[in-house]
Parts: C-alpha cells; sequence; structure tokens
C-alpha cells in the first residue's frame, strides 16, 4: 500500500527531473519542454482514445509481439554486503535525479564512485550519457541472448522450477519470451493511444500502421523497431503496464498511427496499443491465482521496490503483508488503473445512478494507518478529501451502530440461516446421550456441513450438496465487466483471418475482476469459505452448548489423520478439541460434557487451567476429547510465550465459548485466541455484536477467513461503506461475508411447520415498589441534595467523578444505609466508579454520622428512649413474666393475632414484655407502622406500650424440652431486605429463588439478616470473590434437589456481574432483582439464567424499585436505551454526553 | 396489586365457616378485599328486625390499618352520617391488628345496640336524641321499618 504513494512521487519526481535530463544531455529544449509539459499538465492530447481507424494503407506485416519481460537482475544481491546500506541509498538518490537510469548503470556507478560520491557521479553520468545508453543497450542485447546461450545453469533451473511450479509460465522465459501464437490465448480488452516519446533517432519516418514491438526495460516500456530502441511509453502510463506485462497477465500491441517526420529524441509520435488479456490468466477457479507468482514477478516487485526508496512495511498486524499480498494488491491496483483509462466499466444490471457507479469504478484505496504511505492515483485525494469533508460535517460516528441497524444486520444473518435451517434435514448425533430438539438437529447438519463432514450428515432429507460452496451470493470483492468490442488495430484492418488474437467470440461476454488482488475470472465469483468452522449465534437459552457437544460426539477426531505417531512429531492434537470458556463456565461446560456422554472411556475430558497439573504432553499423548481451558489462561500463558503450551499445538477443533470476549481485537486475550492453532474453528455467542463492526472483525479474524480476516479489506468494504453512511451497500457485504458462516436461530423463529423453536414457560415479571422509612428518606434527601448542588456548581465535566459518587450513593441508599457508611465498597463489583467511594472525605462521614444520629433520635419518640434506659431492671422482669406464663412450651397454642399463623414457629416468634406472642416480622412490622403514622406503638392484643426494645426472640436449647429468651437486638433493616424477607416468605418452600444485586456488600448485608431465618432458608452465595471449585459446589449444592424432609426454600444470592452470563440456573423458578442496572439487556441476561431452556415451571421475577427516588429515574434510562438503541460510540466526547444527558434525568426532579 | 395475604383468606374462610349469628360477610368474586356485608338490628333496640346493608373494603395495608366500613342502608343514628360513615373507635385510632373483620362487625352491631349521642358523626341526629331521646328512637325506628325491613 505505501507503493502506491511512491508511484505518485516517484511519478512526480520523473515529470521534473525531466527538464533536468533534457538540458544536460542536451536534448533539444522545446521539445523537452513539451514532454514535460505533457508529464506535468496530465493527458488531455496524449490518452484520447481514438479507436476507429479505418485507414487501410496499413502495413500488412505483422509484428512478431515481444512479450518483453526484462526481469532485473536483483543486483543488490551481489554488492557486497556491508555496502548494501550505502548502495540502496546511492541507488535511491542516483535515481531522484535520473529515474531512466538503469540499474546495471547504477551498479557502474557506484563501482566507479563507490565512495558514493553522489555529485560526481551524477555529473559522469549526465555528461556521458549517450554512452550509458549504449551501455545499456548492449549489455541488454548481450543478455538477450544470454539465457539461451550462455548463462544457463542458475536461470534455466529457476525456470524449471517455475515449470514446475506453475506449467502454464514454463514458456515464458526470463528475458524475452515469445509468446505462442496460439489463437485463444489472448482476449482483447481494449485499446489506447498514446503519444509515444522517442528515444532515439529514427532515420526515416514511420509509416501508418507499422508495428513496433515492446519490451520493458528495468522501468520503462520502450519501444523497439527492429531491436532497436526507437523510444518510450509515458511513466504515467508505463507504470501501471509494466508490473501487468511483467507478470504476465496482459499483453500489448503497438502499431504506429501519426509519424509526420524523421524523428529525433524527444520528438513524440501517436501509437495506438492494443491492449489483450492472456487467457491463462483468466480462471474458473480464483484461487488458483492466488497462489504464489512466478519468481519473476518478485523478482519485478522487489526492484520496484528498491527503486521507490525502500519504505519498509510496518510490522504491525494491521499493515504487514506478505510478498504475496503485495503482489496481487499491485496487479489489483493495476488492472484497475488501466480498465479505467480504457474506459472498462463495471457492469452493473440494476443501472444504479450515476452517484455509486463512480464510487464503483474508482480503484481500491487501502488506508494504511499511517495515512502518508497510502496509496494514491489520479483522484483518489481529491474524493479523499472530500470525504474528510463529509466526515468532518457529520461529525464521523466512527462504525458504532444503532439499534435498528443492529437489527439488520441480525436480520440478514437471521435470513440466511433460515435458508439453510430448511435445506438441510436433521442429523441425530451418535455416542450421544442428550435428547437433541429437532432444530438442534438441524444445526447439528450445517455444523458438519461448515466443517465438510457430509458423510456424517443425515441424507433422509436427500439434499445434495454439489452446490454447497456456492452460496448464491458473489464474492464482494468482485465486479462484473463485459469484454469490449474488438477494435483493435488488426480486426479494424480486416485481418481476421491472419490474426492471432480472438476478439469477436468475446465480444460482450462477462468477466469478472477483483480489484483487490486482480484476480480475473470469466465464471460468477461466488463467496468461497475456505475456512472449516463458523459462528453459532443461537440466541441465549437455545443450547449451543449441546450442539457443540453433539459435534464433537459425531465428529470426534481428524479422520485424513490417522498416524498417531506423525500427529505427535508434528505436535497435532488431532484427536482433541480446545474449549476456550470463561471461567465461571468451565465446571459447567465439564459437566454437560460428562452428562452428554455415553462412552465416558472414549470420551473423555481434560480440564487446563492453572493448577489443574494438565501439561501439553498430557494432551498430546492421552489425546482427551476435549480440553477445557480459559480466556485467562490462555492469556496468561501467552503473555508468558506466545509459542508455547497450548500454542505449541496444533489442535483439531477449537471453540470460543462466549466468543464475544474476543471483540476487541487489540486486547491480549483476542490476541491469544487468533495465536491458537487449529484445523476446525467455532465460536459460540449469543451476541456476535456488541455494539460496533469490529466486532465481527475479530470473529472473522480468529475464524481466519480469508479475505476478510485482513484488517485493511474489512475496513475498506465494511468499516468504510459504513462511515460513508452507504449502509446498504456495507450490510450487503457484511451479509455477504457472514451469511455462509453463522448460524443464528432466536427463541421466536418459527420452524417449518409454524412453531415456535423453544416454547418456554411463561415469564411473569412484577415490579415491586417500595417506599423509603423515616430514616432512608431523611439519608435519602441529604444526598439528593448534595447532588444537585454539584450538579448547580456548574460543569458537569469538571464534577463527572464527583457526580458518578453521588449517584452511586444514591443507589446505596435505595438498598441499604450501611452500603453508604462502610468503607469497602471499593470491592463492590460495580464499575470503575466505584473507587471514587473509598476516597470519599472524612467531613462527609460525620456529616452523615452527624444527621443519622439526629435522625434516629428524631425518629425514635423521648418516652421510647427513657424507657429503654429504664428498662436494664425491666428486662428481667418482663423475661420472668413469660417465664411463667409459658412454663415449658411457648409455642403451644400460640397465634399471631396479626399474620393468623398458628403455631407460630419458633424461631420466628417475638414475645412482647407484655407477653404476647407475633411472628417477629410482624410485630415489627406494626410496629414500623405505627411508627410511620405517628401513632404510639400499642400492643395489638392488650394495648401496653411496647418497642422494638423490648421484645423477646425465642431459641430452643439443645435438650429441646425448654426454651430460652434472648432479648431482641435491631438488625438495621432496610426497606429492601424487609421487602425481600416479606417476598421470600411467601414463596413456598419447594421453590428455589435466585437473588441479583450489582453490589456485592448488599449480598453480604443480606446474607447476615437471612442467616438468622437458619431454619427457613439455605442461603448460597455467589461472587467475583469465589474460588473456582468453590463457585462449582455451590452452583452444585444449589441445584441439588431437595430430597430430604428438611423443607427449606432456597436462596443463591447473586452479583450480576459475576452471576449475569452464562450460568444455567433452570433448578430455580422464582428471580429477585434488588436494585435496577442501567443497560436494560443485562437485567434480562440475568432473567435469562432461570428463563431458559429447561425450565419447566412458571417464572416468576420480582424487581424492587425504591418509590420517588433514582431507581424509578433508571427505569427511565432503560426505557430511553430500548427505544433509541444502545448506541456506543468511539467518540469519547459523545458519549460523555450521552452520559450526562442521563445523569441531568437521573437527577431532575 | 399485591397477593392476598394469607391471614385475609383465613379470614374469610373462618367468615363462611363460622358465620357470627345476624352478621353476613360475603367477598367479592373479582375482588376479595371488598364485602357485602348485612348487620341485623340488635334486639331491644329501635332498629330491631332491621336488616342493614354494608360495604367493607380491606385496604393494601391490612392488617395493619383497620378496614374501611360503610352503611349502604339509610340508618338513623348519632354516630352514622348520611352517608353511611360510621363514627367508631376500632375503626380508628382503637384499631389493632390483632382485631378481624369479624370483631370490627361485632363491635358495629353494638354499636346500634348502644348509641353515643355524645361523640356524633350525625350532629342533627344527635341533637334530637339528647333533647327528645323517645322521638329521636321513634324516627328511628321509622327508618328502619322504611328502609331496613327484610321484605
Amino acid at each position: 500500500m505505501e507503493r502506491a504513494l511512491e508511484t505518485g512521487l516517484a511519478e512526480d519526481c520523473t515529470e521534473n527531473k525531466r527538464a533536468f535530463f533534457g538540458n544536460k544531455s542536451e536534448v533539444s529544449v522545446d521539445k523537452c519542454g513539451k514532454c514535460g509539459k505533457c508529464g506535468a499538465t496530465g493527458n488531455d492530447d496524449h490518452y484520447q482514445k481514438e479507436r476507429f481507424f479505418t485507414d487501410p494503407q496499413a502495413q500488412t506485416n505483422i509484428p512478431m509481439l515481444n512479450q518483453a519481460t526484462k526481469i532485473p537482475l536483483s543486483h543488490q544481491d551481489e554488492v557486497p554486503c556491508q555496502r548494501s546500506g550505502a548502495y540502496e541509498l546511492f541507488e535511491s538518490q542516483i535515481c531522484a535525479i535520473a529515474p531512466e537510469i538503469g540499474l546495471n548503470q547504477v551498479r557502474k556507478l557506484f563501482s566507479k564512485f563507490n565512495d558514493g560520491n553522489l555529485l560526481e557521479a551524477v555529473n559522469y553520468y549526465f555528461n556521458n550519457i549517450d554512452e550509458f545508453e549504449n551501455m545499456d543497450e548492449q549489455e541488454e542485447e548481450q543478455e538477450l541472448q544470454e539465457p539461451a546461450e550462455v548463462r544457463t545453469t542458475e536461470s534455466e533451473a529457476e525456470s524449471q522450477q517455475q515449470s514446475i511450479n506453475n506449467g502454464e509460465q514454463a514458456n515464458k522465459k526470463r528475458k524475452v519470451a515469445e509468446l505462442e501464437e496460439c489463437s485463444s490465448e489472448f482476449i482483447y480488452i481494449g485499446s489506447l493511444s498514446i503519444d509515444a516519446w522517442c528515444t532515439r533517432s529514427v532515420f526515416k519516418k514511420f509509416q501508418y500502421g507499422h508495428h513496433l514491438k515492446m519490451k520493458v526495460n528495468t522501468n520503462f516500456l520502450k519501444f523497439y523497431d527492429n531491436e532497436r530502441e526507437v523510444g518510450k511509453v509515458p511513466e504515467q502510463i508505463a507504470s501501471k503496464i509494466i508490473p501487468l506485462l511483467n507478470m504476465g497477465i496482459i499483453h500489448c500491441v503497438s502499431t504506429v498511427i501519426y509519424n509526420d517526420k524523421r524523428l529525433s529524441i524527444g520528438d513524440s509520435f501517436l501509437t495506438q496499443i492494443d491492449f489483450y488479456l492472456c487467457r491463462s490468466v483468466l480462471i474458473g477457479n480464483h484461487a488458483s491465482l492466488s497462489s504464489p507468482l512466478n519468481n519473476s514477478t518478485t523478482r519485478s516487485l522487489k526492484n520496484i521496490k528498491v527503486f521507490r526508496n525502500k519504505v519498509k512495511p510496518k510490522n504491525d498486524f494491521n499493515s504487514a503483508v506478505n510478498s504475496e499480498e503485495e503482489q496481487s494488491r499491485l496487479r489489483g491496483i493495476c488492472l484497475t488503473s488501466l480498465f479505467e483509462k480504457l474506459e472498462l466499466q463495471p457492469f452493473n444490471p440494476q443501472g444504479k445512478n450515476n452517484n455509486t457507479d463512480g464510487n464503483e469504478t474508482e480503484p481500491i484505496t487501502i488506508l494504511s494507518d499511517d495515512e502518508d504511505n497510502a496509496i494514491s492515483f489520479e483522484g483518489i485525494d481529491e474524493i479523499k478529501q472530500q470525504q474528510e469533508k463529509e466526515k468532518f460535517e457529520e461529525e464521523d460516528q466512527g462504525a458504532a451502530l444503532g439499534l435498528n441497524q443492529l437489527k439488520k444486520i441480525y436480520e440478514s444473518a437471521q435470513s440466511a440461516s433460515s435458508l439453510q435451517d430448511f435445506s438441510l434435514g436433521p442429523t441425530t448425533p451418535k455416542n450421544f446421550k442428550l435428547e437433541l430438539r429437532p432444530y438442534q438437529k438441524s444445526g447439528l447438519s450445517w455444523l458438519l456441513k461448515r466443517e465438510r463432514e457430509y458423510n456424517l450428515i443425515d441424507h433422509s432429507s436427500s439434499q445434495s450438496f454439489v452446490n454447497d460452496d456456492n452460496e448464491g451470493t458473489m464474492h464482494p470483492l468482485y465486479k462484473e465487466y463485459e469484454f469490449p468490442k474488438d477494435r483493435s488495430w488488426e480486426m479494424n484492418n480486416n485481418k481476421k483471418n491472419e490474426t492471432k488474437y480472438t476478439g469477436a467470440s468475446m465480444e460482450n461476454e462477462k468477466f469478472y475482476f477483483n480489484s483487490y488482488n486482480g484476480d480475473i475470472s470469466l465464471e460468477k465469483a461466488f463467496i468461497k469459505t475456505t475456512c472449516t468452522g463458523g459462528i453459532l449465534a443461537d440466541e441465549m437459552g437455545l443450547g449451543k452448548t449441546i450442539s457443540t457437544l453433539a459435534l464433537i460426539h459425531t465428529c470426534p477426531y481428524d479422520t485424513t489423520c490417522a498416524d498417531f505417531k506423525t500427529a505427535i512429531r508434528e505436535k497435532y492434537a488431532f484427536k482433541t478439541t480446545l474449549i476456550v470458556v470463561p471461567m465461571s463456565l468451565l465446571s459447567q461446560w465439564e459437566k454437560e460434557f460428562m452428562k452428554a456422554t455415553n462412552n465416558k472411556e472414549a470420551y473423555k475430558c481434560l480440564v487446563y487451567y492453572g493448577g489443574s497439573g494438565v501439561t501439553i504432553t498430557d494432551i498430546l499423548h492421552s489425546s482427551p476429547t476435549v480440553v477445557i481451558t480459559t480466556y485467562g489462561t490462555i492469556q496468561a500463558e501467552f503473555s508468558k510465550n506466545p509459542h508455547g503450551g497450548l500454542f505449541e499445538i496444533k489442535f483439531f477443533r477449537i471453540v470460543l465459548d462466549e466468543g464475544h470476549t474476543i471483540r476487541n481485537r487489540s486486547t491480549k486475550t483476542a490476541k491469544a485466541c487468533y495465536s491458537l492453532d487449529a484445523s476446525r474453528r467455532w465460536i459460540l455467542t449469543g451476541t456476535p455484536i456488541i455494539n460496533r463492526l469490529d466486532d465481527i472483525f475479530s470473529l472473522v479474524k480468529f475464524l481466519q477467513l480469508s479475505p476478510w480476516d485482513n484488517f485493511n479489506i474489512w475496513n475498506n468494504f465494511v468499516i468504510k461503506p459504513f462511515e460513508d453512511k452507504d449502509l446498504s451497500k456495507s450490510l450487503e457485504t457484511l451479509e455477504g461475508i457472514l451469511a455462509p458462516v453463522i448460524l443464528r436461530r432466536t427463541k421466536n423463529q418459527k420452524d417449518e411447520h409454524g412453531n415456535p423453536l423453544v416454547v418456554l414457560p411463561d415469564k411473569e415479571v412484577v415490579i415491586q415498589k417500595l417506599k423509603f422509612n423515616k430514616l432512608e428518606k431523611t439519608v435519602y434527601d441529604y444526598y439528593r441534595s448534595k447532588a444537585t448542588l454539584s450538579l448547580k456548581a456548574g460543569n458537569v465535566f469538571a464534577n463527572y467523578s464527583n457526580i458518578l459518587t453521588h449517584i452511586l450513593r444514591l443507589r446505596q441508599v435505595c438498598c441499604h444505609l450501611d452500603l453508604v457508611q462502610s468503607n469497602n465498597l471499593a470491592e463492590d463489583e460495580e464499575d470503575a466508579d466505584t473507587c471514587l467511594i473509598s476516597r470519599e472525605d472524612d467531613e462527609l462521614h460525620s456529616v452523615l454520622e452527624t444527621l443519622s444520629q439526629k435522625d434516629i433520635q428524631q425518629h425514635q419518640h423521648q418516652h421510647q428512649q427513657e424507657q429503654q434506659q429504664e428498662h436494664g431492671e425491666d428486662v428481667d422482669l418482663a423475661m420472668e413474666k413469660i417465664y411463667s406464663k409459658y412454663p415449658t412450651d411457648i409455642s403451644l397454642d400460640s397465634e399471631c393475632l396479626i399474620c393468623t399463623e398458628s403455631p407460630i414457629p419458633l424461631r420466628h416468634m417475638a414475645v412482647t414484655n407484655c407477653q404476647h406472642r407475633f411472628c417477629l416480622r410482624c410485630i415489627l412490622q406494626h410496629l414500623e407502622f405505627q411508627d410511620f403514622a405517628n401513632q404510639p406503638c400499642l400492643c395489638p392484643v392488650c394495648k401496653a406500650t411496647i418497642t422494638k426494645e423490648t421484645l423477646f426472640r425465642v431459641i430452643t436449647l439443645p435438650d429441646s424440652s425448654s426454651y430460652k429468651l434472648i432479648k431482641y437486638r435491631e438488625v438495621q433493616k432496610s426497606t429492601k431486605i424487609t421487602a425481600l424477607l416479606n417476598t421470600l416468605m411467601e414463596t413456598p418452600s419447594n421453590e428455589s429463588v435466585v437473588v441479583f444485586s450489582p453490589f456485592s456488600s448488599f449480598l453480604d448485608l443480606i446474607e447476615q439478616e437471612l442467616m438468622t431465618y437458619q431454619d427457613f432458608f439455605q442461603v448460597f452465595k455467589f461472587d467475583g470473590r469465589l474460588k473456582m471449585d468453590a463457585r462449582e459446589n455451590i452452583l452444585t449444592q444449589f441445584a441439588k434437589s431437595n430430597n430430604k424432609n428438611e423443607n427449606k426454600l432456597k436462596i443463591l444470592l447473586l452479583s450480576l456481574k459475576a452471576g449475569g452470563v452464562g450460568l444455567n440456573l433452570t433448578c430455580a423458578s422464582r428471580a429477585i432483582l434488588l436494585s435496577p442496572w442501567w443497560a436494560p439487556n443485562v437485567e434480562s441476561q440475568a432473567i435469562d439464567r432461570i428463563h431458559r431452556i429447561g425450565q419447566l415451571k412458571q417464572v416468576k421475577v420480582y424487581r424492587f424499585i425504591m418509590e420517588n427516588s433514582i431507581e424509578e429515574k433508571m427505569l427511565k434510562i432503560q426505557a430511553r436505551k430500548k427505544q433509541i438503541g444502545e448506541i456506543v460510540d468511539n467518540n469519547d466526547e459523545e458519549r460523555r454526553q450521552r452520559r450526562i444527558e442521563e445523569i441531568m434525568m437521573l437527577l431532575e426532579e | 396489586m399485591s397477593a392476598l395475604p394469607k391471614r385475609i383468606i383465613k379470614e374469610t374462610e373462618r367468615l363462611v365457616s363460622d358465620p357470627v349469628p345476624g352478621i353476613t360477610a360475603i367477598p367479592h368474586e373479582d375482588n376479595l378485599r371488598y364485602f357485602d356485608v348485612t348487620i341485623q338490628g340488635p334486639q331491644s333496640s329501635p332498629y330491631e328486625n332491621g336488616i342493614f346493608k354494608l360495604e367493607l373494603y380491606l385496604p393494601d395495608d391490612y392488617p395493619m390499618v383497620a378496614p374501611k366500613v360503610r352503611f349502604l342502608t339509610k340508618i338513623y343514628h348519632p354516630n352514622i352520617d348520611r352517608l353511611g360513615r360510621i363514627c367508631l373507635d376500632v375503626l380508628k385510632a382503637n384499631w389493632s391488628p390483632a382485631l378481624q373483620i369479624r370483631t370490627i362487625l361485632l363491635s358495629v352491631q353494638a354499636l346500634l345496640g348502644a348509641p353515643n349521642p355524645d361523640d356524633p358523626l350525625a350532629n342533627e341526629v344527635a341533637e334530637e336524641w339528647k333533647s327528645n331521646e323517645a322521638k329521636a328512637i321513634e324516627i328511628a325506628r321509622e327508618w328502619t321499618q322504611k328502609y331496613a325491613s327484610s321484605s
């Protein structure tokens, strides 16, 4: 890509220096000036196309067309190493001054002035220009003969090699290749009339129709008349044609059209060049052209590289291209440019408007990171500028996606895959214990098809796979062209019977041109996916894991690799599938695998995880069916040694679970994943695009989905049209790329019979609005006013972090006041904002403390306080009275007069100082209610004054014959905890409940609280602080069915972040979301933990929202996000702006 | 609408299975917190032989707050106004969650047997009651005959 710009530069150089060169060499100035002018001012006259030459007085001799494939020797090889740097410098400098100079000449000059004295060398060169030219020619002639006669060793060996490599190019000699006179060898693609420039004076003027030979001499395309150089093609055209000639792609025939006088150096004469396409480059299978070209092209490319100041390609992975790629790109560029000159336009059947036409004909620019190195053709700069202007005006949105666009992409993926759904019958997996659903079976067929395991697919549905590779989508890099009518010299002069070139037969035939790599094909180019694997993007809960396991069981190892020993030698774990999963899913995968296989001997599973003790040698030798590892593990190994460990061996198959983990291609994890080697690659993800088109690129890159895994191509064909607001084009391309490799089904999708794919039990989501109690309200208002203050203080940006802290505070107050006061909040699994909390100033703390103190004082009535103080003695008295009233069994004949529970379970019981028994929560509720209504707290039964402090709880003693009273100690219960308790109490004990909160410290508090109800609840807690084995243990315990008599409600406290993704908790049918989260999809993800395949009961979800609080506003923001789609921009500014808008929403009245 | 607490279900069941003599309370099918209530006038009171219709509603916070009760049948009583509202301490400040629908309705029935013109709600009635109790009782009897007779 760098080269193109250099081309431009070199051309500029040439034009400017030509005059200089002319002066020095005493060529007549006016001619030279003219030439310089043509070079500089463009092609007004010279490039006019005159195709209708009807003068019948043409010469009859048809020239032997010499394809002049002068291959410049790689002379730099011969220059001693230590001097090569100096030589290159010298060469580049001298080339800049005298662009026409040949390499041999440079070498001569260099050896002559090997002190690198450039000035002297240049002077010498120009003073002896004729001599040099002669020398050049002589050498040329020498070399022309040499290959055939003397120098047989090297060159023939090479040409032999070439012929082995590529039979059709065997006839090409290293220097001059005579073209075989095979009639079908060439196809006419157009003519160009150019002003050739005379380089040697001629004795008599050329006749009209005189044929000249054309040869490439170093970097010039020269005309020869009887082996004598007479002129050359202007550089601007020559630079495009030479590489093509060198590569043997095109063929030129030149005819003199107009020449009115004897030519001297610098004169111009008009020639027509007919261009032919070598039939050998036309391919049915375009892949073949991508294969290595013959050495000569490499050589010439090398040469060009040297000639153009040799800029080393950057080594980052965006621009790193191998020479093969460079070649094909050069070919593409040159052909594009030639087609343009020949006015060959892409055939457009729809007849789109001119604008798009213009876009399509424009050569493909591949922008590198460094704009300076970008390819530049005439006009491109303008276009670029224009684009940049547009970008500037439109505040470039980057490749971020709106929700609607995202939908479109998904739709396209779905439409493509649903087609396949019906074209493929179901396949029943082998050695598989679990029963697959119908759509999973057809999914399996698709998976096998993608792996080319056709014979493993059940053919009951009698589908043929003949057209398998032709997915029906034209390769987006290809454009359709039509061969033009043959207007070559010979055709026009009615030499049909003598012509060697077929043209007429090809007229209006179509061909397909890949402007990126220059491949030309007569057959319509369909997208071919060479990669085996793809993206299984079924929606959450459709059983991606099961489908994958079915695939692994059906096709467990590489059948083409039967030799175990060879495999080990080559470090090919041909029987092993590597599964990379997020850590929380490690054990789940292992379990699922065990559950699925019905032959535990044959299908083994290894967990490769830090501390699992499994080594690479184990993997190779014991060849387990699957090795499960985590993203963390491969990332750690990759940073340690990018070629060791897992990266040492090649796997049969790699599966990335939750593959969107690698969506950012610059992350270490993503790079580590790219480096894993395997024959087959799969990605499982429910959300292939999170918010940017680039997300997909990373997946494509991992799949090695050529050519899209090259970022430049991706950028050019997907990102750029998108940025240019050409959405349909971008999506079209994207669909073309993804359709063959992605399978996505959604829960709502209907099967062929019109039934939904998955029928899940109903889901009921209840928003439970809660009211602050007095204290909470006070604290909340305090923080609210603080937040409003800092918002009013002016700049939101300046106070940004401050305001975030306030928002967090408000959210915490909604949960529990202790959250605000505790200091360990930084450990919370909030986003980065949380860290600010710990740094919060002490002042705030003291303010808060006095505030809450004051509030508590207000809140508790004066007399209650007094009573409490007096109570020291009263407590004993009251307890004695109770003991005497209920001598043995306090629960006997007990009924809670508030909830009518009878008898009251001991754990639950609270006794008042007036000896009346209630459920603790009932009497507390009563007290709170009275308190809230500012009414005296009286015993419901006897109207004696009671307080929370004078309540007693009951514990049974070990002998269980008696009981003991303990004073009730108030754990400060927040409204939410109370509500949670109530909800849990109402839940039948045979259910299991999952409780979500984003604050793990809140979960800690809840755990503490629930511990006092151990008779009713079995509490589990799962958050990010847990170790791997502990996680697994907890989940197993939670999922275990209640077989014993203990009739306890199972509760899993789950932190939203650690447990929101991937876990399968279908054993529970209730969920409680304690606090809302910003993004609605995070919540729905959490709900989907229980509402997914395998769930048999009706699902009930409670969402706790504090009334008149920030939480209600958060619901609004959720709604807004759902509405406008969650657009996350690359643009920090905009993202911030959006966040600020949200903040304003949050804190407004 | 929150779920129906166990207590309400239990109370309703008991009202049906073990009815209070002279009182019926039947919940609406579409709203189990709303009851159609009838109370027989206590014997040897001006409301004797009358059957009074009332409505009873259990608010969301029940039993933390008292049920709302109102006479639908016109009644001449110093503690019940023209709209049927009842002035009764257990329905107001003296409510306790230990009280139930049944006890509340018994209290209302008792109120009919023992009007309290010193804490009036219908001032004119209370005036009449205080100045000319015999006449007031006569009117109450007439009203009972007129509005609350079973036929």
